[in-house]
């Protein structure tokens, strides 16, 4: 009884405090959480993000890099931040996608948040070691499945979409190739232009530098769409697999105890920024395309993708009994 | 070849404009600040300015931000020689035998040479980046996860060398360091490992915390339990100025550990922190009275500070010639040449020559700002051990707890450190030396990462680290030294059971 | 000749040590995967390592019951309970009460760690570090930390 009473006076106060400062919201400094080292893409997106809110809510945006396990350890920092509006994330698809369900987290990416908007894509690039006779997509598909195991793709270790992309890919494709973990996509890229390892499905902002030093050849992008970086290149939608799709993206997230009101407040704002044509072009910059989705269309991508990795995984567990 | 130096040329008029040259100075004197600052990294630094960078012209942030990354290196020995607590992980092996000096009231000469060699070893290491870079990244690109393990080996056992006392317990105290830097999770499943439950423990054990702790704490708390050992305050001063036979006995320690560094630095993964560790080694190994080392050996300030500035410069070379960053401070320069505008990889020497020529000119300006500002910084570095040790251990307490605490933002942290306080107390009553195990801990991860990775390119053929030339070379040195290593510890208990 | 101190030596003790660090290394070692060395799972390499250190420890510990060796050194437990408490203290106040109140309170701990500190020198030191720590790391550095509760 003396719980409940305690529980019920500390949600009134919660309570109170978050209506009166919803009004007038934000009326101090807001952080940024980033889960990823700085200087990475996601906090590329994060800074670019933070200026313009600084510009937009006049108010002072820190950036705060809180890296470590792939981003677990900073998105489950903000599920346990209190929902005041003035904590926010900008995560990122391995965290709140693919960890949830390959892992075991802590936190519930649909429970314990509530999404605001994407703020930006990046689709992934095929890039193989130019000295294979690899010249096509299809050329992949039929290389592997004529050299069982023999192909080793890299990626930036278990959890992150580097790998997740291709194990969806080899279960669509029928195709078995061998799994090369690196600590970060960077490493990854760079054991492709070396020939440590053959392929990787690598984020266009590694991939393209090394694509115009013809270091590494490119044979698609991942995404439902071609990318405007590379419209060269075909998408693994339309050559060999109809509806696969693998995006990465970054989205801002706050705790699931924000207010509504400063949601939407912040989700008008967001959508000011996507059509930023200063936004637009540092993303560009970054390899990124400028985004934005509403809080429901956002939760319901999750929500989807966290279906299709968790089927995959089961597909695979499956096949492996 | 003409060419090199008619770019160079040019990198000069680019880098000798008066805002770049501001910058640049900008860049060393924050880099110099940040690396006395134990804890707070060139990474945390150069996050926290990126932003201030954006007004900037590229080639300009680029040239700021660089100037932190190798200031860091010449502050970064500092707080190692005056109080036991190296600022960065390269400067672990200067605290050995710097700390020692400046325990002997030497401090002066401690610091003067490492500013020196830095110095030296920065001029060098930004001569060979201008003549050779895009030839010895293409050398680097041979390197593969066995080359990779194998060096590690040799790291390994060279960490053996750095300890003054038995060879079975250095490798006790490696192993131990090992074990450690296995806690985290583990990158080809992602399953945690040995975190005992704690998020914070996902991507290991913080270095810092355990350094400060190892280190600098434990050694606090000696101090105050004995004052006959707290020289510091006690005894004189001593001279800034190192005499030039202290300068001819490091002359040749420079030289090694420029060299040694600046090929340690080409490579990725803990260039510069291996690049120190292996010079203390060496130096150890081929002085004539290894037992100078650990008691105050010039030696071991000279090669160690000499290697990481080296290095520091040749790790832009993977970065500048392929776009390749090798560590976290490198791929934070992706990040803000990206932020910029300019996309970091092979093609960046062609396009974007004024940034490329700019930023190696600027590092030759940058060393000779760096020996300028550091130089007349020893004599207020050394006055500020005249204070008393009762008020210099408070000062001391308070660094590091915020140093620890700065790196990740996180309490748990500063928790972690009391715990490795508490094991550098124990284990320094036990006689046992720390020097070993962060070196085991430092290069674990990386140790199993390119085993395992060895393992499963080659489809589970051990043979692999054997048939590669570069892995076999790197394997058979170690043996080598191993063998060396014990050889006169065997043939000194056979006299003695002849004796007995 | 010395006698021999059996259990008080720096082998033995240190043997006792790395071997109780293995153990408790192996019970949580002991659920993870472990694999083949064709397909090695994260237990794989720390439990080697622990094997190893265990093995390395109990020799250690074997060679200290049998060889003579130094003694182990002697524990002053003020400066050590104050020092660690001290931390202590500001790992719990710094998100708490903000960076001058956890700085005075680690001082003021770390004050009774030494007899020769006297209370006026540790006040003003202790001010001192709040308010310079205060400038640089938070005004210039910006560490999210605040400055006062």
């Amino acid at each position: 009884m003396k719980r409940l009473v305690v529980a019920a006076f500390s949600l009134w106060v919660a309570m109170g405090f978050t209506v009166a400062s919803a009004e007038e919201w934000p009326t101090k400094t807001i952080r940024l959480v980033v889960p990823y080292a700085p200087g990475g893409y996601t906090d590329a997106v994060a800074r670019i993000t933070a200026n313009y809110l600084e510009k937009a809510l006049g108010q002072t945006v820190i950036v705060d890099n809180r890296a470590g396990g792939g981003g677990i350890v900073g998105t489950d920092l903000i599920a346990k931040l209190p929902g005041d509006g003035y904590s926010l994330c900008v995560c990122s698809v391995g965290a709140i996608s693919i960890s949830p369900v390959a892992q075991g987290v802590q936190y519930d990416p649909l429970k314990d948040f509530k999404p605001i908007s994407i703020v930006s894509t990046i689709p992934q690039t095929v890039i193989v070691n130019p000295s294979l006779p690899i010249k096509s997509i299809q050329d992949l598909v039929s290389y592997a499945k004529d050299h069982p195991g023999q192909l080793n793709f890299g990626s930036s270790g278990a959890g992150g979409l580097m790998y997740f992309s291709v194990a969806l890919f080899q279960a669509r494709t029928g195709t078995k190739m061998t799994h090369v973990p690196f600590k970060g996509g960077s490493p990854a890229t760079a054991a492709v232009v070396s020939g440590e390892v053959n392929l990787a499905f690598t984020n266009m902002t590694d991939a393209l530098p090394q694509m115009e030093a013809n270091t590494v050849r490119a044979l698609a992008v991942t995404s439902t769409q071609r990318s405007e970086f590379a419209p060269q290149l075909p998408t693994i939608a339309e050559t060999v697999l109809p509806g696969y799709s693998a995006e990465s993206w970054n989205g801002i997230l706050a705790p699931a105890s924000t207010p509504d009101a400063i949601i939407d407040k912040l989700s008008g704002v967001f959508k000011k920024m996507a059509a930023d044509p200063d936004v637009q072009k540092s993303m560009a910059i970054a390899g990124a395309s400028t985004v934005f989705t509403t809080p429901a269309e956002y939760r319901s991508r999750i929500a989807q993708e966290l279906e299709q990795w968790r089927s995959l995984l089961k597909e695979i567990a499956d096949k492996k009994t | 070849m003409m060419s090199v130096f008619g770019l160079l040329g040019h990198g000069f008029a680019v880098a000798a404009t008066p805002t770049n040259l501001f910058f640049c100075l900008v860049g060393a004197v924050c880099g110099t600040l940040i690396g006395v600052l134990p804890g707070l990294g060139p990474v945390a630094t150069i996050s926290l300015l990126l932003p201030a960078t954006f007004a900037l012209d590229p080639t300009a942030a680029i040239i700021m931000l660089s100037g932190i990354y190798y200031g860091a290196q010449y502050g970064g020995s500092t707080t190692a020689i005056l109080v036991n607590i190296p600022g960065e992980s390269t400067s672990v092996v200067t605290a050995i035998d710097g700390y020692k000096m400046a325990q002997q009231g030497r401090a002066g000469e401690a610091l003067a040479i490492a500013a020196i060699g830095s110095f030296i070893a920065g001029c060098f290491g930004t001569v060979v980046i201008a003549l050779l870079g895009p030839p010895l990244a293409l050398m680097t690109q041979r390197f593969a996860s066995p080359d990779y393990f194998s060096l590690m080996v040799l790291g390994l056992v060279s960490a053996v060398v750095l300890a003054n006392g038995s060879v079975f317990r250095a490798i006790s105290m490696i192993f131990l360091g090992l074990l450690l830097g296995m806690v985290g999770m583990d990158i080809n499943t992602g399953e945690a490992r040995m975190t005992f439950g704690f998020v914070e423990l996902s991507d290991g054990i913080d270095f810092v915390a355990l350094v400060m702790g190892l280190f600098g704490v434990a050694e606090v708390i000696s101090n105050l339990e004995d004052v006959s050992v707290r020289i510091v305050n006690h005894t004189r001063v001593g001279s800034i100025w190192p005499s030039f036979r202290v300068l001819k006995g490091a002359w040749g320690a420079v030289m090694r550990g420029t060299l040694l560094g600046t090929v340690f630095g080409i490579l990725p993964g803990g260039g510069a922190t291996m690049a120190s560790f292996s010079a203390y080694a060496l130096e150890k190994r081929i002085a004539k009275d290894p037992s100078r080392f650990g008691k105050g050996a010039i030696e071991g300030v000279a090669g160690p500070e000499s290697a990481n500035n080296a290095a520091a410069q040749t790790s832009f070379v993977p970065l500048l010639t392929m776009g390749i960053p090798t560590s976290a401070t490198m791929a934070l320069m992706v990040g803000a040449l990206t932020l910029h505008g300019i996309a970091p990889g092979p093609m960046i020497i062609s396009r974007q020559p004024d940034l490329f020529w700019g930023l190696i000119a600027s590092m030759f300006l940058g060393n000779v700002m760096l020996v300028i500002i550091n130089l007349p910084m020893i004599g207020i570095w050394v006055r500020l051990l005249a204070v008393p040790y009762r008020v210099l251990y408070l000062i001391i307490c308070v660094v590091c707890a915020i140093g620890v605490y700065s790196v990740n933002n996180s309490s748990f942290d500063v928790y972690l450190t009391i715990g490795f306080t508490l094991l550098g107390y124990v284990l320094r009553k036990l006689h046992a030396e720390p020097a070993p195990l962060l070196m085991g801990f430092v290069l674990g991860p990386m140790v199993e990462e390119n085993f395992r990775r060895s393992l499963i390119t080659s489809h589970g053929d051990p043979m692999i680290f054997l048939q590669r030339p570069i892995s076999f070379a790197l394997l058979l040195l170690s043996v080598a030294l191993l063998i060396s290593m014990v050889m006169p510890s065997i043939s000194r208990r056979r006299e003695e059971v002849f004796q007995e | 000749m010395k006698p021999i101190t059996r259990f008080g030596n720096i082998d033995f003790l240190s043997g006792l040590l790395l071997a109780a660090i293995a153990i408790i290394a192996l019970c949580y070692i002991r659920t993870l995967t472990v694999g083949t060395v064709l397909e090695m799972g994260p237990g794989y390499f720390p439990l080697g390592l622990a094997l190893v250190l265990l093995g390395l420890g109990l020799c250690l510990l074997v060679k200290g019951l049998f060889v003579d060796a130094p003694p182990v050194g002697e524990f002053h437990l003020r400066p050590l309970f104050f020092i660690l408490l001290s931390f202590a203290a500001f790992g719990l106040l710094i998100e708490r009460a903000g960076i001058m109140v956890a700085i005075l309170a680690q001082v003021a701990v770390a004050h009774f760690a030494s007899r020769e500190t006297t209370v006026l020198q540790s006040v003003l030191t202790g001010i001192g570090c709040a308010v310079v720590s205060a400038v640089v790391f938070v005004l210039i550095l910006q560490i999210p930390v605040s400055i006062l509760p």
